[in-house]
């Protein structure tokens, strides 16, 4: 049933990279990141490719699963090396074709970047694998917390976040459903133009937006039974704990950080 | 506790005013359990939506444990008092986690952590969803998710729990599970339960039935009363279980059924014992 | 033959950690005349079913044939399943979209290519049969909870489908609604749909309208008759979470004990006839 779909890409098994906190999860991607950007050396590239390796193995998450997701970006890496290949000047040339020539430096060059992308790709994703949608959303509201201070709306926002999630999958399950029920009156959704096919949609749209409305006029009167005033004088039941999980991805961010310092200081 | 004293009440549309409460006279005692009976249109659900003040009365008063639902000083007060299920159990959690949908109502409240925590724990624990606390409620069954919107209303400790055909959109199974907890509330821990429906098999379970037809009651009494009169109901669009209708049609034919039977297992007595004296005093 | 289903296999989520088997091995004719009754507990496979009969989802196994036919492959299999068979949803008000009840009805007919003249008849004749014929000029979404769902059925029904299936008709309608839903669907039975397939949690609707049961556990069908035949075993339905109609558990208690009461019964008229019988027969036995 449509019900079972997840938002994104989450696979859901339970790992150390699930149980960890949300949070720390994101900031480690920012962190992840960051590294992946100051890494230079072929030394470095290789430590945070073996790490990259380690953590998937740690989120039980099948390598097919993951490489699923580099797919969709297959062209613009091919670009960005190709780029990188033919067009650096310097080095010693290697081979060259009219006014195409590879250069030593434009291999290493491409061969780097083309991991830097896979490296990025398959580390944030890592985020959305091993995050349910739900918990992620949580995260975020922690995380804007402190500039409600500055006039951010974090509750709204965190509210309408959490909204929406909770509603995502009854919609799109009433989605499918339209559908399916249309199809069956003979309606098609497949053949003809731009402008035929927009119209198509209608019968589709209109019930799926009464239909939503209908859902959070019952949503706000349900709200309301249940004393909902805004966000002043909430309390919270969540309370997102650092766990041990969390205290390895800390000594293991620490770890690698001391690793690539000292990778930058030998080979200097 | 609950006193509706010449209540009147009425939609506006663009076609005007359509009435939907007409001074309704209405007492419920503490702890009662009461299922209220009518065919869509009825005025059932407007009541309903009136004992906590999402609607207010046109003409007359509501009384609510003391509290006058006008007051709109003391809507909250009211409403912890007294919760509301609805039909669709989809449209009305909120969080994306189950345990966080039944601190929902105690975060309104502004109810502190630890005090929260355990009040949810004790409420999933009730309505035996505990082992779900911490499932999605879009994967759960339609019982399920009911079962989590009672836990809601249980965490804010009301006198009295208000269902609007909680069990319209469930299946069997389902509408057991519902029912069974219902029930259990009433008994153990004594909240008056108002339950709108239009199963009959609910309604028997009930300590007394409202039949409700255009904005006006026209029958309350306990449900072997009410279910005896089978014409009637027919004749408001209502069913009757299939046990009552069985004696009632006996009696059609001639035979002197007892009146006031409800389920299956009284009524298989009956006309064993009818059996077994045939012949005797039975045929009229 | 309406339609026939070989061997159907269906996976949610396929290769996925969430995979769940909905239909195992289901076989399935439906003949021209049947008006069949789908029961089995939520999450059997009853509305996956539903709508592979409708072509509207492709199975993972097996076949899906079409007025008992074999096509070459799944696609125009679909293709001639769509035109002969119509799916009415669950709540399926929830999928008006029109102006007025006359555009929304005549939608079906008119996507299967009939001329404005012969859609207008088709509209008018539904209307007319499903009992919706005063409100052809009114907005869908002004209506009544039970006129929306006559308007949505009439819908389909206009397509003049072969083979009629639908997915918990009366779920939420009060008990006249419902009665008068059921007493419809019979009537549209023979002339206007050949075949009707109809899936219910009630056993008591089931019971009054349907001639034959099939029953689903588990994404398997594990049994079919006549509505005697499968209410008679009423212990196996109850191990299945399901119920029987109550008068034939009554029935059951009866003869259980000691009450020479003949078996299948499953109407509350039946039962006072044979029990008045045995009475010693009241004034009008």
């Amino acid at each position: 049933m449509l019900r079972d779909i997840t938002l994104g890409q989450y696979y859901g098994v339970n790992s150390p990279l699930h149980r960890m906190d949300p949070r720390t999860k994101m900031l480690w991607v920012i962190y992840y990141m960051t590294l992946l950007f100051m890494a230079s050396s072929v030394w470095e590239y290789a430590l945070m490719t073996a790490f990259t390796a380690l953590a998937v193995k740690a989120s039980r998450v099948p390598i097919g699963f993951i490489t699923r997701g580099l797919k969709p970006i297959a062209i613009l890496m091919l670009l960005t090396v190709g780029l990188n290949l033919f067009m650096t000047p310097t080095g010693s040339e290697l081979w060259r074709l009219g006014f195409l020539k590879i250069t030593d430096d434009g291999v290493v060059i491409a061969a780097k970047m083309a991991v830097r992308l896979v490296l990025l790709i398959i580390g944030s994703s890592l985020l959305t694998l091993t995050t349910s949608p739900i918990v992620l959303t949580g995260g975020i509201e922690r995380l804007l917390a402190p500039f409600a201070r500055l006039g951010l709306p974090s509750h709204e926002i965190a509210m309408m976040m959490s909204i929406a999630l909770r509603f995502i999958p009854t919609l799109m399950e009433e989605t499918d459903k339209i559908i399916k029920a249309q199809t069956s009156r003979g309606a098609d959704f497949e053949s003809g133009g731009p402008i035929k096919r927009v119209k198509a949609m209608a019968p589709i749209l209109v019930p799926l937006f009464v239909g939503a409305f209908r859902r959070a006029d019952e949503l706000a009167v349900a709200m309301e039974c249940r004393c909902y005033r805004g966000g002043s004088g909430r309390t919270s039941l969540r309370r997102f704990a650092f766990g041990r999980d969390d205290l390895f991805a800390l000594i293991w961010a620490v770890a690698l950080l001391a690793a690539i310092i000292t990778i930058k200081v030998v080979t200097r | 506790m609950i006193k509706a004293e010449n209540l009147s009440f009425s939609y506006r549309g663009d076609e005007g005013a359509a009435a939907a409460l007409k001074k309704l006279n209405i007492d419920i005692a503490g702890g009662e359990f009461v299922a209220i009976l009518g065919h869509n249109g009825s005025g059932k659900s407007t009541f309903a939506k009136q004992l906590n003040a999402i609607l207010t009365p046109e003409e007359g008063r509501l009384t609510v444990f003391g509290i006058d639902t006008s007051d709109e000083g003391s809507v909250f007060e009211l409403r912890k008092n007294v919760g509301m299920v609805f039909q669709n159990p989809d449209n009305q959690i909120v969080a994306t986690v189950v345990e966080e949908d039944v601190a929902f109502g105690l975060e309104n409240l502004g109810v502190p952590r630890d005090e929260m925590r355990r009040r949810v724990d004790e409420a999933l624990k009730t309505v035996r969803m505990y082992d779900y606390r911490l499932h999605a409620p879009h994967l759960l069954s339609g019982g399920q998710k009911q079962r989590v919107a009672i836990a809601g209303i249980l965490a804010m400790e009301p006198k009295c729990i208000v269902l609007d055909e909680p069990t319209a959109m469930l299946d069997p199974s389902g509408r057991a599970e519902v029912m069974e907890t219902v029930r259990r509330l009433n008994r153990e821990k004594g909240i008056t339960i108002i339950h709108i429906t239009h199963y009959m098999d609910e309604a028997v379970k009930a300590d007394r039935c409202i039949v409700m037809d255009g904005g006006e009651v026209v029958m309350d009494g306990p449900p072997a009363e009410i279910f005896a009169r089978v014409e009637e109901l027919r004749a408001l669009g209502l069913d009757v279980p299939q046990a009552a209708e069985l004696m009632y049609e006996l009696r059609k034919r001639g035979i002197d059924a007892p009146e006031g039977i409800l389920r299956s297992a009284p009524c298989v007595e009956a006309i064993a014992k009818m059996y077994k004296d045939r012949g005797t005093a039975n045929v009229r | 033959m309406s339609v026939e289903l070989r061997n159907i296999t269906y996976t949610y989520n396929k290769d996925e950690p969430s995979a769940r088997v909905a239909l195992e091995n289901v076989s399935l004719r439906l003949d021209d005349g049947d008006f069949v009754g789908l029961i089995g507990h939520t999450g059997s496979g009853k509305s996956t079913l539903m709508q592979v009969l409708a072509g509207l989802l492709p199975p993972c196994g097996g076949e899906l044939m079409p007025e008992g036919k074999s096509y070459p492959d799944y696609k125009s299999a679909a293709r001639v399943a769509r035109k002969s068979a119509g799916l009415v949803f669950q709540y399926p008000e929830h999928q008006l979209f029109e102006e007025t009840v006359y555009k929304d009805i005549a939608f079906g007919p008119l996507n299967r290519g009939l001329s404005s003249d012969e859609a207008d008849a088709r509209v008018r004749e539904a209307a007319r049969r499903v009992g919706v014929e005063p409100l052809l000029d009114k907005s869908p979404f002004d209506l009544s909870g039970g006129q929306k769902r006559r308007v949505a059925i009439a819908g389909v029904v206009a397509m003049k489908p072969e083979l009629l299936i639908l997915d918990e008709p009366t779920a939420g309608l009060d008990p006249e609604g419902a009665r008068e839903l059921l007493a419809m669907l019979k009537s549209l039975h023979g002339d206007w749909c050949k075949t009707i397939i109809l899936a219910s949690h009630s056993m008591e609707d089931v019971a009054k309208t349907v001639k034959t049961v099939a029953v689903m556990n588990r994404g398997r069908l594990v049994m079919s008759g006549s509505v005697a035949e499968v209410f008679s075993r009423g212990e196996e339905l109850r191990a299945m979470g399901l119920d029987t109609p109550q008068i034939s558990r009554i029935a059951e208690g009866l003869i259980r004990a000691g009450v020479p009461l003949r078996r299948g019964i499953f109407t509350v008229a039946e039962a006072a006839d044979a029990i008045a019988e045995l009475l010693g027969g009241g004034k009008n036995a």
